[in-house]
Parts: structure tokens; sequence; C-alpha cells
């Protein structure tokens, strides 16, 4: 090869043996964020899934299979990653996966658009020995806009298929079935490699010798691989030769090494070969001012940017309130019909009742929120599959940097207004452990939907025309809590500087009107399914505890519910709550949107919205201004539901910060709740 | 001072009125937001609030800036341009939903909506939409913003592209 | 030579940090300064020694700011973008 790069040809014997059950291959898909990995997972397996414009929310692995001449495939989505470094858990994820399971092939995911950085994973991907085929995605796009790219001699450089595809269209599947397929079949593979230049190469070829006199090393890992990641001081795959007899001759042999020299010095090997392929095999139009830059020329402009961010963000927020309110009265109104039918036509009373107060009511609360829910998910789906997102993050970092937390910390504080278990979930492209533990911590006083019943009920009925800033003000509170928590941890529990913040910007897209629907409904699908287990379960333990023992007035002070509120009143009566506040907090922990149904059973009787209002109201239920104020704030602040806990717990893989999430939270609603009672009560509010 | 094509000029034009008319009429609209409210606040059909107000010096505002560009001879101001135009137009949408949502809820449930008249619903956002629109109807071909260097060719594939503004 | 000629020009443009460089200039990468993840993340997206980076434009608040870097556009802080060595281009 003439060029200056120094590659040579590799060529070895299948490492690993061949998974013999009849033609069951499985297949992983590897690439950059935002190169449409997702979308094509989808056109290979008919899945129906989320794409976006947010770098790294392919987080979870997703699976699906499909059926191709014979064999069956099945196909592994794997996290968005830039290269194979330990540097955040997708890349672990990632290289574990394609190292460890060894899959029968990777597909290697490329922007057409965009080769020049995305042929960096494929040097990395190379190294690890795995049977690559490339999906040259967007390939239409890069046509479109004027690129050529020669794909003969690209394979021919590389020494991997490359088959173009476009996701979106879904063009060029079969023919990259086809080529999964022969590549798994193929007796040999052989890969370009990057050379690394002399003094590099005589280092890696030590390494290799002596970690192949470890069988237990030599049979599970790729050699020059791991010689390769030693060098550049990796630390996650050194702990993998512990124990291992060459642990100490390899440690001997790194002594010497200036690990960031040589990282640098191979990354600009890699990036001299990729650019010397670029140089025969691309001609591209370029384009030194896209459209998309125009578009940012507005939208992060100096002193418009961010009032442009406020306007949109009051707009969409306007958009979701007033236009879902006819429909959640409708479904208001059918519930309450519905309900008040089955009372009067189910003969068994007991069963009439569980029904009607229980499981419709229940029920029925809801999904008078699926509207809102919906028209918010929309608008978010929207923003982030044309690309808004990035640029709202691009926006507001520095204000995010100055309470010390991260510039992507920002999208899952965004979608904490809608669910705080995705939200949490969606911190997994945070790199840094402290700035992922933190952003995870605080994001539960991000006001979620499902609390926003209780503040409208509340608000409605205490604060009549300031409702309206009651609410805005309790969201506030929230962003405080928020903010001041982080500062609080970043200083003592998680003290350290935040990991540098480096985000793709990706261009602006036209949304797709099917993705964002299809990512609309997934997320609204995933609320009515709790509405439809948890909350169903809840709504008939709540039902059961204010009904037992048989015979009570439903909901009185002696049913079960009532004793136990009772038990707890004296801990909340300094905040001016009684028994009922007791158990509508207790049932809220199941999930938030049951304080607001609770409150509805034990001070309305469940006979509708006008009879509630009247029963807060009223002098008998102790509550007034000040102390429905301290019940805002404290709904608002403690303890998560039981799913964001779940969440929390998984996604710190710590029961001792679930716990500290917990007490926190708890510890701080009384106190917040206690000062609003008092301000309030000092305030005249009594 | 570069002369401007005539097309800029046009635009440029659109963008001085229209912003400037959408900044004094959000500031009205802000003031009325705020309280200040008058026969005059009335005969402006100011019905919204104080964000509502924001909005409109917001758009306004981009409007202006791509006015101020085009005037210099910068021809990418025109991306404030369109940029105003779909904000205008989004604002007008919001407006225009909430208000069909409370018709929608009137006709459904039946809400005291009962003394609605067109005239107490309309705002600036409202009334002033139809210069946004009929830019966009105008330029709507403009609103592919073609890159430096590859106009003329290409066009209709960039349309189709990601390359597309919105 | 024109190789020659353009290496020694370069050599007497001074050096700068990438943070120092106004929107719309471009530069070359030099080298990289610190140690660690940065410098890996930064390697990995093609900052390079040798690699022409364009400084597109500072987010609203001047921090952070969005450079492309091989066609690709990312957002960097400043104290970020400091540990990168770079040098004029002559252009």
């Amino acid at each position: 090869m003439p060029h200056k790069g120094g590659m040579h040809w590799h060529y070895r014997a299948r490492r690993r043996e061949r998974h013999h059950e009849e033609h069951r291959l499985r297949i992983a898909l590897a690439g950059n964020p935002n190169v449409g990995k997702t979308s094509l997972f989808n056109a290979l397996t008919g899945a129906r899934q989320h794409v976006g414009n947010w770098p790294g929310v392919t987080v979870d692995k997703k699976v699906g299979t499909r059926r191709h001449r014979g064999h069956l495939l099945e196909f592994i989505d794997l996290p968005g990653t830039y290269s194979l470094t330990a540097n955040s858990i997708d890349e672990i994820i990632t290289r574990d996966y394609i190292i460890e399971e060894a899959p029968d092939v990777v597909i290697h995911v490329v922007d057409a658009t965009n080769m020049g950085r995305n042929l960096y994973l494929t040097t990395q991907l190379m190294t690890t020995g795995a049977r690559l085929v490339m999906a040259l995605n967007m390939f239409d796009v890069s046509e479109a806009r004027g690129d050529c790219i020669d794909l003969e001699k690209l394979e021919e450089f590389l020494e991997i298929p490359v088959v173009p595809t476009s996701a979106s269209k879904r063009t060029g599947m079969d023919r990259l079935l086809d080529e999964i397929v022969e590549e798994a079949d193929r007796e040999y593979h052989h890969h370009h490699m990057v050379g690394y230049g002399d003094e590099l190469e005589r280092r890696i070829s030590v390494l290799v010798e002596t970690l192949d006199q470890d069988p237990g090393i030599s049979e599970k890992y790729p050699l020059r691989w791991m010689s390769v990641k030693l060098l550049e001081g990796d630390e996650n795959v050194l702990e993998r030769l512990s124990g291992s007899s060459v642990e100490e001759p390899v440690r001997a042999l790194l002594t010497d090494a200036d690990h960031e020299e040589i990282e640098v010095e191979m990354a600009e090997r890699r990036y001299e070969v990729i650019d010397t392929i670029l140089g025969q095999a691309l001609v591209r139009c370029q384009l030194r001012v896209t459209p998309s830059d125009y578009v940012d020329r507005v939208l992060t402009h100096k002193w418009l940017g961010i009032p442009i961010f406020l306007a949109m963000m009051w707009g969409a927020f306007t958009l979701t309130f007033t236009v879902s309110i006819p429909f959640s009265a409708m479904i208001d109104a059918a519930f309450a019909h519905l309900s008040g039918w089955i009372s009067e036509n189910v003969a068994s009373e007991w069963l009439g009742s569980l029904l009607a107060d229980g499981i419709i009511s229940g029920v029925g609360f809801v999904l008078i929120f699926v509207p809102p829910i919906f028209v918010l998910f929309l608008l978010l789906a929207i923003l982030e599959d044309t690309g808004y997102l990035a640029r709202a993050a691009f926006n507001m970092d520095r204000i995010m940097a100055n309470l010390g937390l991260h510039g992507k910390s920002f999208i899952p504080m965004l979608m904490g207004f809608g669910c705080n278990v995705p939200a949490i979930l969606s911190t997994r492209s945070i790199e840094d452990r402290k700035d992922r533990f933190i952003t995870i911590l605080v994001n539960p006083f991000m006001s979620c939907g499902a609390r926003l019943p209780v503040f409208v009920l509340l608000a409605g009925a205490f604060f009549g025309a300031a409702a309206g800033t009651a609410i805005f003000g309790i969201y506030i509170l929230g962003i405080l809590v928020a903010i001041l928590t982080a500062k609080l941890l970043r200083s003592t529990l998680l003290r350290g500087e935040p990991a540098p913040f480096i985000m793709e910007m990706p261009r602006y897209h036209l949304p797709s009107t099917k993705l964002v629907l299809s990512h609309t409904w997934e997320r609204t699908r995933m609320y009515m399914r709790k509405a439809g287990t948890v909350i169903l379960l809840g709504a008939i333990i709540v039902w059961f505890m204010a009904s037992l023992p048989w015979g009570v007035e439903y909901g009185s002070e002696d049913s079960v519910a009532g004793m136990i509120g009772k038990l707890l009143e004296p801990l909340v009566a300094p905040l001016g709550f009684d028994w009922r506040i007791v158990v509508a907090l207790l049932f809220g922990f199941i999930a938030k949107e049951l304080v607001a149904g609770t409150l509805g059973v034990l001070f309305g009787g469940g006979e509708g919205g006008g009879s509630l209002v009247k029963g807060l109201t009223d002098p008998s239920s102790g509550l007034n201004a000040a102390s429905a104020a301290g019940l805002m704030a404290f709904t608002l602040l403690y303890t998560p539901c039981l799913a964001t806990v779940g969440v929390i717990w998984k996604e710190t893989g710590s029961i001792r910060w679930t716990a500290f999430s917990v007490v926190y939270s708890l510890v701080l609603a009384w106190l917040v709740a206690f000062l609003f009672y008092r301000a309030g009560l000092a305030l005249g509010w009594g | 001072m570069t002369p401007m094509d005539r097309t800029m000029r046009t635009r440029a034009v659109f963008a001085g009125v229209t912003g400037v008319l959408y900044i004094v009429l959000g500031c009205f609209q802000m003031l009325a937001g705020l309280g200040l409210r008058g026969a005059w606040s009335e005969m402006l059909y100011l019905n919204g609030g104080a964000m509502d107000g924001f909005v409109l010096i917001i758009v306004g505002t981009v409007m202006v800036q791509g006015y101020r560009e085009l005037r210099q001879g910068l021809h990418e101001g025109v991306a404030f341009v369109y940029i105003g135009i779909l904000l205008a137009l989004f604002f007008a949408i919001v407006e225009l939903s909430s208000i069909g949502a409370s018709y929608l809820g009137a006709w459904t449930i039946g809400g005291d909506y009962a003394g609605y008249n067109a005239l107490d619903i309309l705002s600036p956002a409202l009334y002033l939409s139809p210069l946004p629109l009929a830019g966009l109807l105008a330029w709507r071909h403009g609103f592919t913003l073609h890159p430096r260097g590859a106009q003329g060719n290409g066009t209709k594939d960039l349309n189709n592209v990601n390359g597309g503004l919105l | 030579m024109v190789v020659m000629s353009v290496a020694s020009t370069d050599d007497e443009l001074p050096l700068l940090r990438l943070d120092e460089v106004q929107p719309g200039r471009r530069v070359k990468v030099v080298h990289l300064k610190g140690r660690g993840r940065l410098r890996r993340r930064l390697l990995a997206m093609g900052m390079v020694p040798g690699a022409i980076v364009e400084v597109l434009r500072k987010a609203p608040l001047d921090d952070p700011v969005e450079y492309r870097v091989k066609g690709t556009d990312y957002s960097i802080r400043r104290r970020d973008a400091h540990m990168v060595e770079v040098r004029f281009m002559e252009d």
C-alpha cells in the first residue's frame, strides 16, 4: 500500500468456535451516536423504537429478530459511542459486548455524511477482531448534497463489506442482510489494521507475545486490541489481567510507557489512515456554511438565543395545558358517567363500590392526564427530532455549569417535568459518575406530570385567581431545590469539578412525522400502562384500606387507612395536616397521581370535582391556604414514587444512595412544608 | 455599503415593518398584561397576558435584527426573517389552539364560554399573523436556506434532505 | 518546495489556545495539553495534532463554544478548549 499511514494485511482464523445451533446468528449494531443506528435497527427488525437527536438516546440493549435466507438473525442495538475507550458506560457496554459476548457479526453503522469522524470507531472496531459489515447510512443524503463516495475503494482499503443504506427510506436492507450472512459464513476474515509505527509496533508485539503465554487470556481476548489498550493506559483492561500469570511481566513492560503520549500518537496514526482513505475514496462537496449554520446564527444568537428559548418553552407549556383541557374534561365526564352508572346498576353494594369508587375513579383519574402528557411529549419529541434540544443545552450550558451541573444534565431535567423515570434513564449518556449521580438525585425535584393534579386541585381550591401563579411558583420551588441540592452535593458528598462537557451538535432535521408520533405514542403508552398496572393496583389497595374492616364508613377514621393515618398524624401535625393527608401521601408513594385521587376519596367522598373543592375548603377539613401551600410543597419534594425509587436504585447501583434520596427528600419536604405553613399563617392565610 | 439586490430589499422592508409592529404591539400587550388596561387596550384587542407581550417582542426583535443585517448587506440576515416568520406563526398557532380548545370545551361539556364572540378573543399574535403568513407563502422556496456555493444546482434535493430549515 | 515554505511560515505564527480563537477563524491543532479523559475525548473526536478546527460560534453567555472538527460540530466549554494548543492557518 503506497500511503504513509502504514497498514498491513491481517489474517486471522476464527478466534472463537462457531455457534452450531442451526443458523442462529447474533448481530450487534455499533456506531457513533446520531448516525441512524436505531432507525436501522427498526428497519431491520420492524420494532417500533425511539429515534432522537440527543447523543446517547440509545441506552438500553434492544434485541430484535428476523429471518433471512434460512438464518435466524438476532439483532442487538448497542449504545452509540465515538470510540472504545473506557470513557463512559455506553462505551464500556459496547466494548464488553463485542469482546466478551463475541457476536457473530458486528454491523458498523456509519454516517455517510460524516465519514471522517465515524471511521475513527472503525479503526477501533477493527482491532477487536470482530467480523464487521459496514452500513453506510444516510447514503442518500450524502449523494444528494453532492458527495461522491467510492464504495469499491472504501471496501478495498478497509477490507470490510460496505453496504450503502438509508434507514429512513429503508433502502439497502436486503443487501445488508446478504452481506451479514455471507460474512458470518466466511471461513477467514481479514481486515486492514492501523499500523502504529515501528516503535509502537515493537512494543505491541512484545505485549502480544507475553499475553499469549496465558491461555486464559489469549482465548478470551483479542491480544492486539488488548496490547493497544494496555499501552494507552486503559485501567479497565489492566484490571482484567489481575490474577493472571502474565500480570507481573505485563506491568513490567508498561512501566516506562508514557500512556498519554502513546495515546496521542495512536490517535494521530488512526486519523492519518482515515485521512488517507478518505483522500482516495471520498470527493466531498465542501459546504463551509451549512443551512444549519444559518439557523444557528439566529437560535444561538448572543442576545436572542436565550429569549427565543424561553419563548418557545412558554409556547410549549401553554399549548400543553390549554389544548388538553377539553380532552381531559371529556375523559373526566365519561368516567364520572361510567362510575355513576355502575354504582346504580351493580347489585352487590361492595362490588359496585369497589368498581365505581376504587377502580373506575382511580384509573379515570390517571387517564385525565393522558392528554396533557401526550401534548407535552409530542412537543418535546418535535424539539428533540429537529435538533433544537442540543441548541437549548448549548444556550443554557453556562448556567448549568455555574450550578455545578453538567450541560448534559439539562435534558434529563427538562424531561423530569414529564416523568422522572425516563428522565433518570436518560442520564446514562453522562460520562462522569459524580455528574451522573448528582443529576439523578436532583431529578425527582423537577415536578413531574403526576404531581400536577395535586397542585391544580389545591391551588384551585385555596388560591382562586392566583392559582396559576401558585402552580408556577411550585415549579420554580422544585427547580430551586434541585439547584441547591446539586450545589450541596457538589460541595460535600460528591465533591469535585464537573467532567468536561463535549456535546455533538447534530444538523437540524425536518422532524419526521412518523418518528415523532411513534416516539410520543411510546412514551404516552408507558404512562397509560402505568395507569393499567401500578395505579389500578394502588386504587384497589386504597379502596380496601378505606373500606376495611367491613362495615365502616368508606375512608373514615375507623378504616385501616384511617388507623394508619391516625397513628402517623402526630408527625405531620406541626404542618397543619390531619390523618387524611397522611393517607393520601402514603398512597402517593405508590404513584404520585394517587395523592390527588385519595384526597378526592377522603374529602369529597368521590362525588366529583365540585364537591371535592367544597370538601377541601370546608372548615372541617382542617386545611387552609397556609397548610395547602405546605401540602403542595410537601407533595413536590417528598420521597419520589416507587417507580422512580426503583430506577434510582438500578441506575446508581447503590442502596445507600437510594436510601439517601428517600430520606433526604422526606426530611426536606417536612422542613419546607413547615416553613410554608408557618409563613402562610404569619401572612394571615390561616 | 453593498447595495442590496431587489429580492433582499423586499425582505428587508417586510422584516422592518413587521418587526416594528410586533415590538410596538408586544410592548402594549405587556403593559396591558401587567394591569395597565383602558380604552386603548380594548381598541387594540390586547386580550393576552404579559408573557404574550414578551413573546411578541421577541418575534419582532428577531425580524428587526434580520432587517438590520440585510441593510448592512449581510445575506445571512434572511435567516432572521425566516425564523421570525416561523416563530410568529408558531405563537399564532398557540393562540389559535387555545381558542379552539375553549370552543371545543364549550361545545362538548358546556363551559362558561357562551359569551364569546370573535372580537373578545382577538389578540395581536392573531391579527398580525397574516403578515408572516404572507411572507411564508411568498418565500416558501427560500426556507431551504441555500448554502453558499450551492445555489442554483441541487436545490431540489436539498429541500428533501436534512439541509432544510424546519 | 511548497511543503517546505508552508512548514516554515507555520512555525513563525504564534501558538495560542483554542479558547482564545475568535469565531470565524480556522486553526490547526499543534498539541494537546492536560491528561486523562478530556484528552481522550478530544482525540476521539479528531482533535489530533494537524487537524483543522473551525471556530463556529459562541453560546449566548460566551461559553461554551461550537467548533467544527472533521465535518462534525461540537460544543466545548472554554476551560476544556484551553487544553488545545493551536496555530492560525494561512488563508
